[in-house]
């Protein structure tokens, strides 16, 4: 899973991009131990994400709030997805990126979907939803008020679901 | 989130209470040294444990400012003791208990300056040792352990602890345990070998000076060592100069300065003149 506020849940700022990485793999071997951890290993496979994932960072040393917003939002994605997990929740993964890292952050997930991960993207950036989706389902006040291959859906129908069209028309049956 | 414990003073007091109990009345004086002051170890730790636990248990479960509770339980820690050093357990009606028998007390260095000549005339007795063996393991356990690397986690943000799975009531329980058991190890220490009975105001706010010193080293459990030392001189020259008081006074100037200071390392403050 991917949060949607990178700062506020995803990371924690003032320890070092290799723990930050490690937020969830310190539990089980090969960085946990039984009471220790086996920071060697935490530094190397840091060292190997940083590099995998382009995340620009002058070590991993440092602590995670030096980096840039695309970067913390890389270094999220690389954690959860070194976990290789079947399904991937990104809320607003690009939200406040510049270009280029939403670019690498939109690539990432289109590559865990063609190594056969599940991606479940939510967003309201509908540019970003055509570009990558391959089902649209859109909620209004809650509820999945349609849902439909990307092919399939254009912005109008999808612009009158996100507004509540089918709520409307809904009323207007009931009176 | 921070988890503040200002109670150190109280789980102190509770220490040394329990390690008095077990010197004086629940186990006999020709207790064999080692295990008298193993098992009074055992229960000073103990006692501050138990009494940081409630603030502990109030804040993990109910969320309670453990900033308020664990300084409040400090008062009532004192007036636990008066109540044993006045009543049950007193000398006399003094404010005093019994002296410890011998197997109670903690060897001093000098004791063993026939084996070491260099600890001749070292009054310091074997709880500087306890306090730094403390330190070093208290180091090792928080940089390198998978319970230290959660604890320094949640105490930068609890909603990514969480969110990583980590279990932050335990953690609260288990941190405010520790604390507290390692401020009554300090307080049998202080009776075992120093004063040798529970008495009076037998503290002058070691509790109080622990959270100065702490913070000075940057919670950082090696850094303590040396903070420790240089506030102990402090505290032993403030015995020697007059007027008396003029050590806690430079203690709370220190702190203040370096915690107002602390803005002064992150921003730049610039002076304009505006024409």
């Amino acid at each position: 899973m991917c949060p949607e506020d990178r700062t506020g849940m995803g990371t924690a700022p003032n320890l070092s991009v290799a723990e930050n990485l490690a937020l969830k793999a310190y539990r089980r071997p090969p960085i946990g131990g039984r009471f220790f951890m086996n920071l060697m290993t935490m530094y190397a496979q840091a060292r190997e994400l940083v590099a995998r994932f382009e995340i620009a960072t002058p070590s991993v040393h440092v602590p995670a709030r030096k980096l840039s917003g695309g970067n913390l939002q890389k270094l999220i994605l690389a954690r959860e997805v070194a976990r290789d997990p079947r399904l991937i929740v990104a809320a607003y993964p690009t939200r406040g990126l510049d270009v280029g890292a939403m670019e690498s952050v939109r690539q990432l997930l289109i590559r865990e979907r063609d190594a056969g991960a599940a991606v479940l993207l939510i967003s309201e950036d509908l540019e970003e939803i055509f570009m990558l989706a391959d089902r649209i389902a859109v909620m209004y006040e809650g509820q999945v008020v349609g849902e439909m291959p990307a092919e399939e859906a254009d912005l109008e129908t999808v612009g009158l679901l996100m507004a509540g069209e089918q709520g409307v028309a809904k009323k207007e049956a009931g009176q | 989130m921070g988890l503040w414990n200002i109670g150190a003073e109280g789980q102190l007091l509770l220490g040394a209470f329990m390690a008095t109990g077990v010197a004086l009345h629940w186990l006999p004086p020709e207790t064999p040294r080692p295990l008298m002051l193993t098992a009074m170890a055992l229960a000073g730790f103990a006692g501050g444990a138990l009494w940081a636990l409630v603030p502990g248990f109030l804040k993990a479960r109910l969320n309670v400012n453990e900033i308020i509770t664990t300084l409040m339980l400090n008062y009532v820690a004192v007036f636990w003791n008066n109540y044993f050093i006045y009543g049950p357990w007193s000398l006399r009606g003094f404010g005093l208990t019994a002296q410890f028998p011998k197997s109670a007390w903690l060897p001093r260095l000098a004791d063993y300056a026939r084996a070491v000549p260099a600890f001749r005339g070292l009054t310091a007795h074997a709880g500087i040792l306890m306090g730094l063996a403390c330190a070093l393991v208290l180091w090792v356990v928080w940089r390198r352990s998978k319970w230290g690397f959660e604890v320094r986690v949640i105490g930068d943000n609890p909603n990514a602890a969480r969110y990583a799975g980590m279990n932050l009531t335990r953690n609260i329980l288990v941190a405010m345990a520790l604390s507290g058991g390692l401020a009554g190890l300090a307080g049998m220490s202080e009776v075992a070998g120093v004063v040798h009975r529970l008495q009076e105001r037998f503290s002058p706010g070691y509790g109080f000076t622990a959270i100065i010193i702490a913070w000075l080293a940057k919670l950082n459990p090696l850094a303590i060592v040396l903070v420790a030392y240089l506030f102990g001189g402090l505290l032993v020259g403030g015995d020697e100069i007059q007027p008396a008081g003029i050590a806690q006074m430079l203690q709370g100037t220190i702190l203040f300065v370096v915690v107002g200071g602390e803005m002064l390392l992150q921003y730049r403050l610039r002076l304009e003149r505006h024409l």
